[in-house]
This record gives C-alpha cells, sequence and structure tokens, in this order.
C-alpha cells in the first residue's frame, strides 16, 4: 500500500476515510485557455482593507454584493524597491513604450499600390541621383567592393540616394522605447550625410557609376531587401525569438528591422505555440501593450517557473478558517473551508465575488463559468451527512439543495446539465439542476476500493477508484465499462491524484513514485455537448459501452513516471509548462512545507540517461528566517529515478513528456517573500499558468505569483 | 498563348500565360489590359533576375495556388523547403535578394516565402558578429548603444 500519512486528528470518523491526501479531483469544465486572453498582469495600487465577516452565518443564504479590494500585494508592502505599477517612472533608459502608430509600420499594400509605390520609388531615386552626394559609407566604415554587372550598377546607383531616404525613416523609430538608441548619435548621422549632400561638388554620373561598379556594400544590399514590410516581416517571421536578439545586436538596421509589431506577433504566437491546447491569441490581450512585451512577460514567467522564482505574493483574505479545497481557473479562484464558507475570488480585479455558506466542511466546490453557478458540497462531520447547494454567481442566490438520506460523505460531479452524486458506495442519484427535477437514482455494484472521486464527461459518469480502476456509467445507470489500469502500471497500488482538464491523470503508483497518464478515449471525448464531434468518428462518443478491447486499444499511456526522493501527499498540476506541483501537507504548524515544482518539458534536447538542472542559481539570497530543512534542501534537485536512467519514451505533441526528475522549491530572492513562503502552511494547493495557489491550514490564500513584476512590463501604453 | 514580358533592360521574355500569372501582379494586369499582344512592362526586373523568376514559375506551374493564410497560425506554418527550391536559391546573396524583391513587386507569394525562408536560414543560430560576417555587414553601434540594446533584450536571450 502507498504509504501516506494517517489522516489527521479530528477528521477520519467517516466510514470512508477521509484525508487530507484524498482530496476531491475536480473536473475543470474549461478548456486550458491561453494565458494572454485570460491572465492580466495584476496591479499593485491595491490596498489591503479588511473585510468585516458576515454577521449571520446561521442563515441558509449567505451572499454578498461585489466586495471590493480585499487583496494586498505583500511584495508592494514589504519592497518599497519594487515600484507599484501606477508609479509613473522617469528613467530615462525606459522611457514610456511608444504607440504602435508612431511607429512608421507600412501596412502591405494592393498590388497596384505597391508597384506605384516602388516606382514612385524609383523615381525619387533617380531624381537623387542628379544631386550630388557622397559616396563615402554613412555608417563611417569602407564599403566592400565587389564586381557588379551593369544590371547591378543600376540598382548600386540607386543605393546611396536611397541609403539618405532610409536614414530618415529610420530616425523616427530610434527615438522610441523599445529600440532605445540615442537620438543624438543618428540625427548626427543624418546630418552629416544632408551635410555632405549639400556641399560637396556632384562628380559625374560616370565615375559615380565606376565608383559604385567596383563593389556593392552588403548594408546597402540588406537595406533595399528590407525595405518592403512584405519581406521584413516574411524573413524575421521565422526566427526564433533568440535569432531575433541576435539580428538586434548585429547593426542599426536589423533593429529596426525587427522592430515591427507584427513580427513580435509571430514570435509571440510561436512562443506560446505547444504551451496550450487552445487559443492562440488573434489579438493583443487587454493590458499587454504590445506583443513585444507579451513576449518578455511570457518568457520572463517560464524563467521564473522553471527557476521556482516566485515574484510576488498575493493575499486572499476573509478570516479564513482552514481551507479544505480550493481551485484556480482564471481568472477566478474558488475556495471552501472548514467552516462551509465558499468565497469566489476574481485575481484581475482583486475583488471578492461572492460568499456563500454550506453546512458543514466544505470537501468539494466547482465553478461553471458559462453557466454562472458554483456548486459545493458541505460534509457535516458530527451528524454525518453531506448536502450539496447550488448558488448562482449572476445573482448570488441559492438554486438549489441536494442530499439523500444515505449518504454519509458523499461525492459528486456537476456539468452544465446535471448534477450527480454518490455515497461511495454504489448509489447514485442525478439531477437536472436546471431544474432541480431529480432524473434517476440507482445502484451499481460496490467495488472493495473507495471511490476516489467522479466526473462527468459528456453526460457519462466517470467513477475514479483508489485502486486505479475506472467505470464509466450513463446517467441512468448503465455500466458502460469496468477498467483498470493494471497494464500500464502493474503495481496495483495505484491512486489518483490529479484529473487535469485533458483528461490525462497523474496518479500514485506505490511508495512515492508519480505517473501522468493519458487516456486518449477519454481525451477524445471530451469536449462536452458537441453534436459534431459526437458524430465525429475522430470523437467517439463516451455514451455507450466500451468494450476491453476498445479501452486496451486506446486505453492509457504512461507520459512520465518518476520516483520522488520527498514523500508527499498531495498534488496539482497546471502551471506554466504543465508544472507539477506536490507537497507533504502536515497539520504541523512548525515544519517549513516546501512546494516542489517539476516541470513537465524537454530539458536541453537530452532525452536520455541524462540530467539537467535548471539553470537557477541553488543559492538563496534569503538565509534569513530559513529553517535548517530549507536550507539544506537543495533548491534545484533530481530524484533518485533519474539516476538510475529511467526513461519513458513518448509523450504528446505538447512538447512534454520527457522527465528528468528535475524539481524546484519554491522560493523567492527577495528575503521578505522568501520569509512568507517559509511560513506557509498548505492544506491545499492548486496552479495555472500564472499562479500557485495555496489555502492555508491557518486560514487564508495566497498567490504565488511566477509573472514577472516590473514596472517597465507593467505600463500599459499610452492612448 | 504565351505572353510576352520585357524586363528592364528591355529584354523580352515569351512565357506561357499560365506561367506568367503564378505573378499576382502580371496576372491582374493581363485582366484589366484584357486580350493583347502587347509585352508587359517589368521596368523593376532585370533581365538575370527575370530569368531566375520564370525558371521557378515554369517549375512551379501546377502548384496549387496558395490561400493567404489569415490566421497566421504557428502550427500551420512550414518551415521546411523542398529540395529544388533550395537548389533554385543557391545563387549569390545579391541575386537572392534581387529574386526576394523581385516575387514581392511581382506578387509570387511562393518564391517570397522560400527567398525568405532561405535569408532566414542564413540568419538562424549565428551570433551577431557571424550574421554580419554573413551579410558583409559592420556594427555601426556605439558599445554604450549594444549595452544598452542588451540590457532592454537580454531577456530574449535568457534560458
Amino acid at each position: 500500500m502507498p504509504t501516506r500519512p494517517d489522516p489527521p486528528e479530528g477528521d477520519g470518523k467517516a466510514s470512508r476515510s477521509y484525508s487530507l491526501a484524498s482530496a476531491p479531483l475536480r473536473l475543470l469544465s474549461h478548456s486550458f485557455h491561453s494565458t494572454a486572453n485570460n491572465h492580466n498582469a495584476p496591479g499593485h495600487g491595491t490596498h489591503l482593507s479588511e473585510v468585516q465577516p458576515l454577521v449571520n452565518f446561521e442563515s441558509k443564504l449567505c451572499t454578498l454584493d461585489p466586495i471590493p479590494n480585499n487583496t494586498t500585494s505583500t511584495s508592494e508592502q514589504l519592497q518599497p524597491e519594487f515600484p507599484s505599477k501606477t508609479a509613473e517612472t522617469t528613467n530615462p533608459l525606459h522611457p514610456p513604450p511608444p504607440s504602435v502608430t508612431t511607429l512608421p509600420r507600412p501596412e502591405p499594400q494592393s498590388l497596384s499600390l505597391k508597384k506605384q509605390t516602388y516606382q514612385v520609388q524609383q523615381q525619387h531615386q533617380q531624381l537623387q541621383l542628379q544631386q550630388s552626394f557622397d559616396r563615402k559609407d554613412v555608417h563611417g566604415s569602407s564599403s566592400t567592393t565587389t564586381a557588379c554587372t551593369d544590371d547591378d550598377a543600376h540598382w548600386a546607383l540607386a543605393q546611396p540616394s536611397q541609403r539618405i531616404v532610409r536614414q530618415e525613416e529610420h530616425t523616427p523609430i530610434r527615438k522610441t522605447k523599445s529600440t532605445t538608441i540615442p537620438f543624438s548619435v543618428s540625427s548626427a548621422a543624418s546630418a552629416s550625410i544632408i551635410t555632405a549632400t549639400s556641399t560637396t561638388t556632384p562628380p559625374p554620373v560616370s565615375s559615380a557609376q565606376t565608383d559604385v561598379s567596383v563593389g556593392v556594400d552588403g548594408l546597402q544590399l540588406l537595406d533595399r531587401l528590407l525595405m518592403p514590410y512584405d519581406i521584413r516581416y516574411s524573413i524575421f517571421g521565422h526566427l526564433s525569438l533568440h535569432d531575433i536578439y541576435n539580428c538586434q545586436l548585429t547593426c542599426k538596421l536589423l533593429l529596426w528591422a525587427t522592430s515591427d509589431q507584427s513580427v513580435w506577433k509571430r514570435i509571440a504566437l510561436n512562443l506560446i505555440q505547444g504551451e496550450f491546447y487552445f487559443d492562440i491569441p488573434r489579438t493583443l490581450p487587454a493590458k499587454i501593450p504590445n506583443w513585444k512585451y507579451f513576449c518578455k512577460r511570457h518568457l520572463l514567467r517560464q524563467r521564473n517557473w522553471r527557476r521556482g522564482e516566485v515574484q510576488d505574493i498575493i493575499s486572499l483574505d476573509d478570516n479564513y478558517q482552514k481551507l479544505t479545497t480550493l481551485q484556480i481557473m482564471a481568472p477566478f479562484v474558488l475556495t471552501g473551508c472548514s467552516d462551509g464558507r465558499v468565497h469566489l475570488w476574481n485575481i484581475n480585479t482583486r475583488t471578492l465575488l461572492h460568499r456563500f455558506q454550506i453546512r458543514g466542511e466544505i470537501t468539494w466546490v466547482e465553478h461553471l463559468q458559462e453557466q454562472q453557478i458554483v456548486a459545493g458540497l458541505g460534509y457535516d462531520i458530527d451528524n454525518m451527512r453531506s448536502e450539496i447547494r447550488l448558488f448562482s454567481t449572476e445573482t448570488g442566490e441559492e438554486l438549489g439543495v441536494y442530499e439523500e438520506e444515505f449518504w454519509d460523505l458523499a461525492i459528486c460531479a456537476i456539468n452544465g446539465d446535471f448534477l450527480v452524486a454518490s455515497d461511495g458506495e454504489g448509489r447514485y442519484t442525478a439531477w437536472n439542476w436546471r431544474t432541480g427535477a431529480k432524473v434517476s437514482q440507482f445502484k451499481v455494484p460496490d467495488e472493495t476500493s473507495i471511490t476516489e472521486a467522479l466526473y462527468l464527461v459528456q453526460n457519462t459518469i466517470l467513477e475514479l477508484h483508489y485502486d486505479g480502476m475506472i467505470r464509466l456509467f450513463s446517467i441512468t445507470g448503465e455500466c458502460y465499462g469496468r477498467f483498470t489500469l493494471d497494464k500500464i502500471l502493474p503495481n496495483n497500488q495505484v491512486s489518483f491524484c490529479w484529473l487535469h482538464n485533458d483528461f490525462s491523470m497523474v496518479v500514485w503508483e506505490s511508495s512515492n513514485t508519480m505517473a501522468h497518464l493519458r487516456l486518449p478515449l477519454l481525451q477524445k471525448s471530451r469536449s462536452p455537448s458537441s453534436s459534431s464531434e459526437n458524430d465525429n468518428p475522430h470523437h467517439p462518443s463516451l455514451d455507450r459501452p466500451i468494450t476491453q478491447e476498445e479501452w486496451d486499444a486506446q486505453g492509457a499511456e504512461i507520459y512520465w513516471r518518476h520516483q520522488l526522493t520527498h514523500t508527499c501527499n498531495f498534488a496539482a498540476m497546471g502551471g506554466g509548462r504543465f508544472q507539477l506541483l506536490y507537497v507533504q501537507i502536515f497539520e504541523n504548524l512548525m515544519d517549513q512545507v516546501p512546494i516542489r515544482v517539476h516541470s513537465l518539458r524537454h530539458s536541453n534536447g537530452h532525452p536520455t540517461g541524462s540530467l539537467t538542472l535548471s539553470g537557477s542559481s541553488a543559492s538563496s539570497s534569503s538565509e534569513a528566517g530559513s529553517s535548517a530543512s530549507s536550507s539544506e534542501t537543495p533548491r534545484v534537485g533530481e530524484t533518485e529515478e533519474n539516476k538510475e536512467g529511467m526513461q519513458v519514451d513518448g509523450g504528446g505533441d505538447e512538447g512534454y513528456g520527457w522527465q528528468h526528475g528535475e524539481y524546484v522549491t519554491a522560493h523567492s530572492q527577495n528575503p521578505e517573500l522568501e520569509k512568507i513562503i517559509q511560513g506557509l502552511r498548505p492544506s491545499r494547493i492548486d496552479c495555472d499558468p500564472e499562479y500557485i495557489v495555496v489555502g492555508l491550514v491557518q486560514g487564508g490564500v495566497r498567490l504565488l505569483q511566477f509573472a514577472p513584476v516590473d514596472t517597465e512590463l507593467l505600463e500599459q501604453e499610452p492612448a | 498563348m504565351p505572353v510576352t514580358l520585357t524586363s528592364l533592360d528591355n529584354q523580352e521574355f515569351k512565357v506561357d500565360k499560365e506561367v506568367a500569372e503564378r505573378s499576382i501582379l502580371i496576372k491582374n494586369m493581363i485582366e484589366d489590359v484584357g486580350e493583347s499582344d502587347a509585352p508587359i512592362p517589368l521596368p523593376n526586373v532585370s533581365a538575370a533576375v527575370l530569368t531566375k523568376v520564370i525558371e521557378y514559375c515554369e517549375h512551379h506551374r501546377n502548384d496549387p495556388v496558395q490561400v493567404q493564410d489569415e490566421t497566421d497560425d504557428p502550427r500551420k506554418r512550414s518551415n521546411d523547403i523542398e529540395e529544388w527550391d533550395m537548389k533554385f536559391m543557391q545563387v549569390d546573396q545579391e541575386m537572392l535578394f534581387e529574386i526576394i524583391l523581385a516575387a514581392n513587386y511581382l506578387d509570387i507569394k511562393p518564391l517570397l516565402d522560400v527567398g525568405c525562408k532561405t535569408v532566414a536560414n542564413i540568419i538562424k543560430g549565428k551570433t551577431p558578429e557571424e550574421i554580419r560576417k554573413a551579410f558583409n555587414i559592420v556594427n555601426d553601434f556605439t558599445p554604450e548603444e549594444e549595452a544598452q540594446i542588451k540590457k532592454e533584450n537580454e531577456w530574449a536571450e535568457d534560458r
């Protein structure tokens, strides 16, 4: 049996063991949406204001009008050197980012216009040729000479005058922020050209031809090539961010040419490709001033995740009791406490949207954003009763109460149409929660193993058992199949710890071995209530009996597996680049609880046999307040399994699947934040690409932010 | 039915209409003018470059017309270059640039794509100095400017 701490004292009076470890899994009813669309950099100009506790906790209906600003940014309070978002910067090195409109970014032109423009340019160049100009290289370097044909000479003749024109085009851009170069330099260069043009006696055209015929400067060629927008976009759109960076360091021309926002948009889309299953943003998300900012923020956030470096801590406080369940699904955080309160926060606006009350300790919550409801299950340990309540997040009103007399500790699941609950021993009740009508009540054979969690996939009940068994039922109780994971996890000591929204699942296998599994059958059927998908042979419906053969053919496969060197009893998945978090949850408030973060990603392209530690520095800059255990715990570590060279091949198209046992421990370079992190005593954790959400044993919620906190980053584009 | 194209240096090229219309510019010109034997002037394209462009269009005459991808979805974009195209692009840099400019002017998107990918491949994986060498350009930044750019963009280099 997997080693697991006994349930803490005070829990576990139920006939079914309920420990902190067997926290209900949850179905994320959303697709794993794009950070760009749904996460905005939180502001830091908020002030802590203590929310007054509800006067009457006894009433059935306890909801609140939206309450503003119950959050505080710790870094703002404790870190004077991290200026607030609202503070204007006057740093000359960081002038305000330019508005896109200030950049002379030629739009793709119609064919006829393009031709006309090109001809006009040629005419202009011809005109310039008639004027005198200095052949000296404007960039101060000696021009190289190469043989050229008459054709080349024609173009070469055009170069110097074109260069004059181009210089003037470049100059306004170089005034702006993102390509900041001292303006005086470029303007002086322009001035010198103009001066030379006006004062130098023009040589005869024939000798000019001769001069140019000697060679064509590479810069001139490149300059001419990069003049059309379409060409710039097409060339640089194929380059990686790192290549763009190197281009920008090459010369002023390439710096200018790589500054187009369209180029940065293309880079941004390349960056997030594979990060998420869905939702590549078509337009710039709100509060993101330009695509370069988007790229920078994204990359820095990913870097911080890899290093485990927390950038900021945001507190959500409302006189919390112990957190017993929580979930983050941006922009919402939903929490449940031991006193039956359910909180719904909007972390973008830093507001507590609703406070609901359910009898008992909250063991399960779910937020259906599209349907605008919150559901929660409360377990009254004293009376050994469970109740489910549904609330509207639109009006705050209670929509219904659901309970069965035979329930002790119940488990449940909800989707857009149905609420399904079980007593954990095979007795099911299903309601249409919209109408409140009970649609079915049935009994399925009980199993010896504990039912860990329920889900609704389309309208099929997915039942997950402690020993890794999976059962599928219809809403009316028709059994569609009973399957095990024996073939891929022969240990027979499987227990679930996390179900991702793509229906991949993380399981514990034996003693502290975790495996990430893919269930193609479920994954293909995950889109709910889409008739077109249900009819599509590539998206088979789950509402039917499934044979063992079909299950075996499309059954589970392992993404990765590794053995942890540290014990844990709780895990979550879903951070940036699919981070896996795990913690050891204690009731002991004295011991530090490191939050370990595994990145599920390729590691330097060496999939087998090699360990690459995260590049973060292992040194902690915050020794103050650290416990003995934390100071000895490496920031970047490896698991034992990696030393044995165990490797799991395969993996999804999402770019992860290789695991090398890398993990980092969430920490901060900021001493004050580090102190807070070390003081965290989590009872629950969850994560998404932006945050680790920690529910505390002593009450309260902390958001550990991995996106950069940077004044320059947070400044919005001026209108 | 052949059409006659006249290059910048007044050299005439007779090509099949189907080949010529790989260029959207020429296609539109033909449509605007209607049936005519008059040569189509291309004053921005030299004979040498036009020869190469025609060679490309001839080889790809039966390719399906590319639909403009409005979504810009990177998952739909391919960075591969066909073998023939790769050999076709093995010309000196100046000619390569001229082909790209001509493809842009003539609105031959596949040729533009191949040319730009070729240039992108020249840049890929190179340090700034190597890029300068590849394009025969010099560093026109002052040390201070260079340091400032590095500082502002070091996040892009970070791993």
